[in-house]
């Protein structure tokens, strides 16, 4: 399945739950920036930009992608530096890289600006000691993510 | 601290079945506080109680039907969930800052989220700030921007201090919301989270972008402000944290007649008459260090305002004032003197800016208060007069209400047909003119003066104050046109100042002449004289000479 929203594009895998929303702009006249959330678990309704709601159903082997967006003058900055999709390794997640630690989880967050979109991608594990195959996952679903100037 | 055992939510349930009359009308949590305090007064110690019902009040404030009704402790309810460290969140600042609701020295804001519907914002959007720790220990970041390791950053894990509900993480998450600083390329672990009802773009270098999480609406902590009331209202309006007043220190504070909330730099105070009102800055030092609401002058009013010409600014308080000017400090202006200093002009007018607040004028109960251009005395017996210039300055000589003169008791008032000034005070007056400067007259020869007609009299302005007599008993004035002596025997006379510079030459009062023993006189022959004690000394005008 493909899902195109707000100027990204994925082919969510199978298994995986995906959803897109744009973010309601904090000031008048402003584009609402995306939120893309991808899991693999239902995801409920409810839940936090970084995951609060999400990460607490996650299994070992489950894992939790937040692709977030921020102004477009952030684009460059020192945070967001770094030009294209980052690539995810193993060594770079932590069981405290996440908003709310959660026992045996594992995060990392890389901040990146595509397309001269800044954005934030913030991955979850459900286990730290298989972060080797959550990341591998991670990888194949970036592999299938491109993000559009808008 | 953990719910009595037993049953209060019982209690306080039962109780809220029941009362009616005057609690009618109150709110549920009210109603609560009162059933929930009252089962805990029947069940122990004052000071228990005391302690327990603050928290208790709090967190049926913040979440009633939650405390009274599910199961849990009212620390967890002023806290929110999440409290505990084992549940991952970030403790807030004001929680190991000193209450001070603002990110700590070594941190800054490094991204925000916001949450709808917040019962601690009237209903409004909230907004947690995370603080991440600086980097301060490696010279060179990391491979890549966001966190820096763990060996770089200014402060290590662990949690809130056990005094505390807020049990929250400290230094230990590694996480990075994203939208503050991004100027700066590493940032620690989230050190605390500052809590606000403003955008934080509004007074934290932070972007727009909003990240959301409903969850952590309730989050809260004992040292913030746990309920929603007008003095968040009011901080609100003023910007919060962007506003002169700075960040929340701990939370509400009940005062006499009203609360108060304090801020890193001011303070509001509210009460049912007055209202929530700000005070700030060298105002709001002097407010509290003359005891705030409990002082003189009350709960404040209305804001700060400019006054005299924007050369400083003047607040409002229930029962006075309190003036700061550019160069002279903030000093409160109360009770009588308050109308005097109205009455000629307050700030803009001849006194200006008060430089001291109230001082003991006299040992029984005057006090008098300073000002660029003079003085203010009040006692109940003398009413409220100001002394300025020349007046003030010989005042102060003369040691002011504690010397010989006592308090005033008029104002300056000009001498007709002249330039100068008088003023009257308990024993005596200042008369002041500007060829002669001020003098007081006292006593017998200040009443024996004014009998010759003052300063428009014979002697005309005083140009010495009166001098006490060595080894003589007496005393002596020297004016405008001669001189004024005074004995117990002799009596009070004048003499011209042709006999005066003779009788000085031949020793004065304490010379063979002694006191003079009548005023000076006009002879039949035109010359003048002056009868003394052991003699007599006469003026004749038409050769300059005196003679005896």
């Amino acid at each position: 399945m493909r899902l195109s929203s707000s100027g990204l594009h994925v082919e969510v895998p199978a298994g995986w739950e995906a959803r897109v929303r744009r973010q309601t702009p904090s000031r008048p006249g402003r584009p609402g920036n995306a939120v893309l959330h991808l899991c693999t678990r239902p995801m409920p309704a409810e839940r936090g930009d970084f995951g609060t709601g999400v990460v607490d159903l996650l299994g070992a082997d489950d894992l939790f992608v937040s692709l977030f967006e921020y102004d477009r003058e952030e684009a460059g900055t020192a945070l967001f530096s770094e030009h294209g999709l980052p690539v995810v390794r193993p060594s770079e997640f932590s069981p405290n890289g996440t908003q709310r630690p959660l026992p045996g989880q594992s995060g990392g967050q890389w901040f990146f600006t595509a397309a001269g979109r800044p954005f934030c991608l913030f991955v979850v594990l459900g286990s730290h000691g298989r972060r080797t195959a959550g990341a591998a996952k991670a990888t194949a679903l970036l592999s299938q993510l491109h993000v559009e100037a808008l | 601290m953990t719910r009595p055992t037993s049953s209060p939510t019982a209690a306080a349930v039962g109780a809220l079945g029941t009362r009616t009359g005057s609690a009618a009308g109150a709110s549920f949590a009210q109603r609560a506080v009162d059933g929930v305090t009252s089962w805990l007064a029947a069940r122990t110690s004052r000071r228990g109680f005391l302690v327990r019902a603050g928290v208790v009040g709090s967190a049926l404030a913040v979440d009633p039907t939650g405390y009274v009704l599910r199961p849990g402790t009212a620390y967890a309810s002023v806290c929110g969930p999440g409290a505990a460290a084992s549940a991952g969140w970030t403790v807030f600042c004001a929680t190991i800052n000193k209450g001070v609701n603002a990110c700590p020295p070594g941190s800054l804001a490094a991204g925000w989220w916001k949450m709808s519907g917040a019962s601690l914002c009237g209903g409004d959007s909230r907004y947690i700030i995370d603080c991440n720790a600086t980097c301060s220990h490696c010279s060179t970041g990391g491979s890549r921007p966001g966190i820096c390791a763990k060996s770089c950053q200014s402060c290590s894990c662990s949690t809130g201090p056990k005094s505390s509900c807020d049990q929250r993480r400290v230094c230990c998450n590694d996480f990075r919301y994203g939208q503050c600083n991004t100027q700066v390329r590493q940032v620690g672990a989230v050190q605390c989270r500052v809590v606000s009802c403003t955008p934080p773009w509004k007074f934290e270098k932070c972007s727009t972008s909003p990240a959301t999480d409903q969850r952590t609406v309730d989050h809260n902590s004992s040292e913030l402000p746990t309920r929603f009331t007008a003095i968040t209202r009011r901080y609100i309006a003023l910007g919060e944290n962007g506003s002169t007043l700075g960040a929340t220190v701990y939370g509400e504070l009940a005062v006499k007649g009203g609360r108060a909330q304090r801020y890193q730099h001011g303070r509001i105070s509210w009460s049912s008459a007055t209202g929530a009102h700000e005070t700030e800055g060298a105002v709001f030092r002097r407010y509290v260090a003359i005891d705030a609401e409990q002082g003189p002058l009350g709960f404040p009013v209305a804001a700060k305002r400019d006054v005299a010409d924007g050369r400083g600014r003047a607040q409002r308080f229930e029962r006075g004032w309190i003036y700061s000017g550019k160069q002279t400090g903030a000093w409160e202006v109360y009770g009588k003197i308050t109308g005097r200093y109205d009455a000629l002009g307050a700030a803009g007018g001849v006194l200006g800016f008060p430089l001291s607040g109230r001082t003991a004028a006299t040992g029984d109960g005057g006090t008098f208060q300073v000002f660029q251009g003079g003085r203010i005395f009040t006692s109940s017996g003398t009413g409220t007069h100001e002394v300025l210039g020349s007046i003030d300055a010989r005042y102060r000589v003369l040691e002011s209400a504690r010397g010989a003169l006592g308090l005033p008791t008029s104002g300056a008032t000009p001498i007709t047909g002249t330039d100068g000034l008088q003023q009257r005070f308990e024993h005596g007056r200042i008369t002041s003119s500007e060829e002669h400067g001020a003098y007081a007259t006292l006593g017998r020869l200040g009443d024996r003066w004014l009998a010759l007609g003052g300063a428009t009299g014979v002697l005309g302005f005083p140009i010495r104050g009166m001098r006490d007599l060595e080894g003589v008993r007496g005393h002596y004035q020297r004016f405008e046109n001669g001189r004024l002596c005074s004995s117990p025997t002799a009596g009070a006379h004048w003499m011209g100042r042709q006999i005066e510079a003779a009788y000085v030459d031949r020793g004065g009062e304490a010379g063979r002449l002694g006191f003079p023993t009548a005023d000076e006189v006009v002879l039949d022959d035109g010359r003048l004289q002056v009868a003394f004690e052991r003699g007599t000394l006469t003026y004749d005008p038409e050769t300059g000479e005196v003679t005896g």
